[in-house]
């Protein structure tokens, strides 16, 4: 990405003064194409660049743990480990390293960082209102396998689990009965 | 409590990022049927946050999420597209055919049906007429640009504006119109003036490992 400008997203010639915080939209200068650009002032703050750590001058210093020539400035909220700035990352106010952060987020404890979740709720809800035997198996055993997962975060459905295990265990029992009607029922 | 509960509130707009053109969807329509919706890809949904704004994107199983924090928004862009107008021409059309054709037919079935079609192709026309003009928005922070599918008609983009300004004013501060340029000016000749060993390109560290913490160079 061009970081010097805003760009025309049609034509991708930088787009100039005029054309910025407007109320309506106006044309690209270059292709004429109808914007609107909100800018805001965070375009204008200026990337600081990433730290380094300081070297050990005084013998007895804390060094940090993945730089042991590094001097030690804060230790991670998770593991204690000895950080140096380059190894410290700030995540809602926890120094983590990068061990613990990247585990954080395999194990979505750190919610800020979550990027995916797998939704079963929806799935053995979906499966549950299926008319079908294997199905109505399939619902159980994803609301009983899953029930302590948590659901999408904006739309978490608590009810969808207890919800697919009543629809999933009526189902199989009816299809049960009716097999077994099927085969002993003369 | 309320707030734990729910801590995103939905804003208008469902887009797909989609996999294929739309051309190519409504050509396998006519080859797969109902089941051509399947290539659309990703639905995509923002939700405000109290800090950040959160872009979903649900491929049927997962959700996918992206956080825009208000204070790291640089911009918002929209673009006026002609694809509404392309639409409302293209039912017009077909409503037109639809309406030709019933007039002179003699058969009264003959004429219900095409009427119907007409009327039924009439209502979509209506629908996105009424959506308004459609449009192409985007997000830019310091580290990507993003696009926004949900964001794909003028008023609705405009309602979605008018909901997250305040919140990224509240993080940011506010520019007026005028004072845009002269920053502007101001920055880009700072960033020409700025030695590039302040680029964090530049510096003496590299991250080649994705398992392991950043390497010092010497």
């Amino acid at each position: 990405m061009n970081t010097l400008l805003v760009q025309c997203p049609k034509c991708h010639s930088g787009l100039v003064d005029g054309i910025f915080n407007q109320p309506d939209l106006r044309p690209c200068p270059n292709c004429g194409a109808s914007l609107q650009v909100e800018v805001f002032p965070a375009f204008f703050r200026r990337i600081s660049p990433g730290r380094e750590g300081e070297r050990i001058m005084v013998e007895g210093e804390s060094s940090c743990f993945y730089h042991p020539q590094k001097k030690a400035t804060v230790p991670c909220d998770v593991c204690g480990r000895f950080l140096c700035a380059l190894c410290d990352c700030e995540v809602k106010g926890q120094h983590l390293c990068p061990a613990c952060l990247e585990s954080g987020q395999r194990k979505k404890s750190i919610r800020g960082l979550e990027d995916m979740r797998v939704l079963h709720r929806r799935t053995a809800l979906l499966l549950a209102l299926l008319p079908f035997f294997i199905t109505g198996v399939a619902a159980i055993y994803l609301a009983l396998r899953y029930r302590k997962e948590p659901g999408s975060l904006v739309m978490p459905m608590r009810w969808a689990f207890p919800a697919a295990l009543i629809l999933g265990s009526l189902q199989t029992a009816g299809y049960l009965v009716l097999i077994g009607f099927a085969i002993f029922g003369h | 409590m309320a707030a734990n509960d729910k801590p995103y509130q939905r804003l208008p707009g469902t887009g797909y990022r989609q996999v294929i053109p739309s051309w190519a969807i409504l050509l396998l329509f006519f080859v797969i049927g109902i089941f051509a919706l399947l290539f659309r890809g990703r639905r995509v949904q923002l939700w405000q946050g109290a800090e950040h704004l959160l872009l979903v994107e649900w491929d049927g199983s997962r959700e996918y999420y992206k956080r825009f924090d208000y204070g790291d928004i640089q911009a918002v862009m929209v673009q006026k597209t002609g694809e509404g107008r392309l639409i409302n021409a293209v039912l017009g059309v077909v409503t037109g055919i639809f309406l030709g054709l019933a007039i002179p037919a003699s058969d009264i079935a003959l004429r219900i049906s095409l009427l119907v079609l007409a009327g039924l192709f009439g209502l979509i026309l209506l629908a996105n007429a009424l959506a308004g003009a459609t449009c192409k928005c985007w997000i830019r922070t310091a580290v990507q640009l993003d696009d926004l599918p949900s964001l794909s008609r003028l008023p609705r983009t405009r309602k979605v504006l008018e909901r997250i300004r305040p919140l990224i004013v509240a993080a940011q501060g506010q520019l007026a119109p005028n004072e845009v340029p002269a920053r502007m000016q101001e920055w880009i000749a700072t960033q020409a003036a700025t030695p590039a060993a302040a680029s964090p390109g530049n510096a003496r560290f590299v991250a080649d490992d994705p398992n392991a913490p950043p390497r010092i160079l010497p």
